[in-house]
């Protein structure tokens, strides 16, 4: 069912936007902290049988379960390919506060996106469903 | 006297298919938009209207009273319109990335266009239904 999938790719892509925002909360908590390293989300085109319940936890902190629903839709949905600790940087307090907000920001960006889409997606199903109602 | 195949008619099995290649096509622009932060993803694009376009300048293969052989074909082909959505094809863009604006443009372009088609189907339904009720009154 073409509206079902489409509707489960973009909820698929908000729970993984919702956690990219998780890391960058993460990482703007410790930015004081000794010792901790900035983490970064990959992301990677994907199907949804791959990342079916996986839970990504990240050194320092669990992260929530990035939950996929079941089908197969061909590279098209979002997942996360990996959370690195990003070594050898030498940034101070603020340009690592500056980056973790813009992380922070995109992902807020890209999440109400996707909202936007299932928005639309979920009018054009009840329009659907009006069809031959009241003729 | 109309040419019609089957009792809804070759329009109704376009509409249908258009519905389909509609609703096909918001699936990938919400892959698009899922993977908007995705590097190295390339915006994948379905044109259907020129698929549907094409098959509906095909002559029209037979009329109701022709014969009746020729009317259980025209039927299935009218059926086969419906099934015009399998040879609908992806297109891969060729520049990585995905315009957010775009997207969410088409997107609602595509909406409105959906609920337009779905309120065209019910006027179909509901002409097919008053002829019927005509018919039983005969």
């Amino acid at each position: 069912m073409g509206l079902f999938d489409a509707l489960a790719v973009s909820n698929n892509a908000m729970s993984v936007h919702r956690f990219r925002s998780e890391v960058a909360a993460q990482n703007i908590a410790n930015v004081q902290t000794p010792g901790y390293r900035r983490q970064e989300v990959d992301l990677v085109a994907t199907n949804f049988t791959q990342h079916l319940g996986t839970t990504k936890s990240a050194p320092g902190g669990n992260i929530a379960t990035v939950n996929g629903p079941t089908m197969d839709a061909k590279d098209g949905a979002v997942g996360i390919s990996t959370v690195r600790k990003v070594s050898g940087e030498k940034y101070d307090e603020r340009q690592q506060s500056l980056m973790a907000t813009s992380d922070m920001l995109s992902a807020k960006s890209a999440f109400e996106l996707n909202v936007k889409a299932a928005t639309l997606i979920k009018s054009m199903a009840l329009a659907a469903l009006e069809i031959g109602r009241g003729s | 006297m109309f040419s019609t195949d089957g009792i809804l008619g070759r329009n109704f099995a376009i509409t249908a298919a258009a519905l389909d290649g509609l609703s096909k096509r918001q699936q990938l622009h919400a892959e698009n938009i899922a993977n908007i932060d995705t590097k190295g993803y390339h915006a994948k694009t379905l044109d259907f209207e020129s698929v549907l376009g094409s098959a509906m300048h095909q002559p029209n293969p037979g009329t109701m009273f022709a014969n009746p052989l020729k009317v259980a074909a025209a039927g299935r082909d009218a059926m086969d319109g419906a099934n015009l959505s399998g040879s609908f094809k992806t297109t891969r863009s060729s520049n990585a990335g995905v315009d957010r604006t775009t997207e969410v443009a088409e997107m609602s372009n595509d909406n409105v266009r959906y609920r337009v088609l779905t309120q065209q189907v019910t006027n179909q339904l509901s002409a097919v239904r008053s002829v019927i009720a005509e018919m039983g009154r005969g």
